[in-house]
């Protein structure tokens, strides 16, 4: 292992981060914190083997990160059959995120007429609710909601699906 | 077809490691628009020049010695 940083430096630079990726999609905060955990204990394990030149870091950390709150909810719903809470359940694998399906959606939202981007980042990226993006836009709710579908539909258009 | 609100959530998951420069100026600037609580405060500023203590003083007024 010839790393250009040590353990420690990655804790400290990316337990933030990770825990704000966790924290997002996973409400039990005590839950998260040993998610955050597993991922750190994967992620050193890894280091062994691990290539800079194959991949940076953050790369590998967010696929780990991605794996292992999959893992959390599959884990989850074979304990509990109950699946309606489990409803936000990223619901397939294949949605991890590459550079390519990256850069192909930012292009599309780019495109989106400013008042849709908007309302898409406040909700995806800020995590406001669609009442306080209408507040906060002025706007009614429905016509909120109606751009909002309206964004989805030029997205889908867009990405050819 | 991996719904488009999941790939949206999944979009800012990633960009949370790997930061895209557009889309940082495309959140940015709505930001700056409708969220001012995202904007760095007065007294970030001065807790990050190590002037001010980042206590709130309701917490920081209830220590006991």
């Amino acid at each position: 292992m010839n790393l250009s940083f040590s353990p420690d430096q990655l804790y400290i630079e990316y337990k933030p981060i990770v825990m704000s990726y966790i924290s997002a999609r996973v409400t039990c905060n005590e839950d998260a914190e040993d998610i955050c955990g597993d991922v750190f204990v994967k992620l050193f394990g890894l280091l062994e083997s691990y290539d800079e030149k194959r991949a940076s870091v953050s790369t590998l950390l967010y696929k780990i990160t991605h794996d292992a709150v999959i893992d959390y909810y599959r884990c989850k719903r074979e304990q509990d059959e109950l699946s309606e809470d489990h409803a936000v359940l990223p619901s397939s694998e294949d949605i991890i995120m590459d550079r390519e399906r990256a850069d192909e959606l930012i292009k599309a939202l780019s495109k989106l007429p400013q008042q849709q981007r908007d309302i898409l980042i406040l909700r995806f990226y800020r995590g406001w609710t669609l009442v306080k993006i209408a507040e906060e836009m002025g706007l009614s709710y429905n016509k909120v909601v109606s751009r909002q579908n309206s964004a989805f539909k030029a997205l889908r258009e867009m990405l050819g699906k | 077809m991996p719904d488009t609100e999941i790939l949206l959530a999944e979009l800012f998951g990633y960009q949370l490691f790997e930061q895209d420069k557009r889309l940082q100026l495309m959140t940015e600037d709505t930001l700056c628009r409708y969220d001012d609580d995202d904007m760095i405060s007065l007294n970030d500023l001065e807790v990050a020049a190590g002037g001010v203590s980042d206590i709130p003083p309701d917490i920081e007024g209830g220590k006991k010695e």
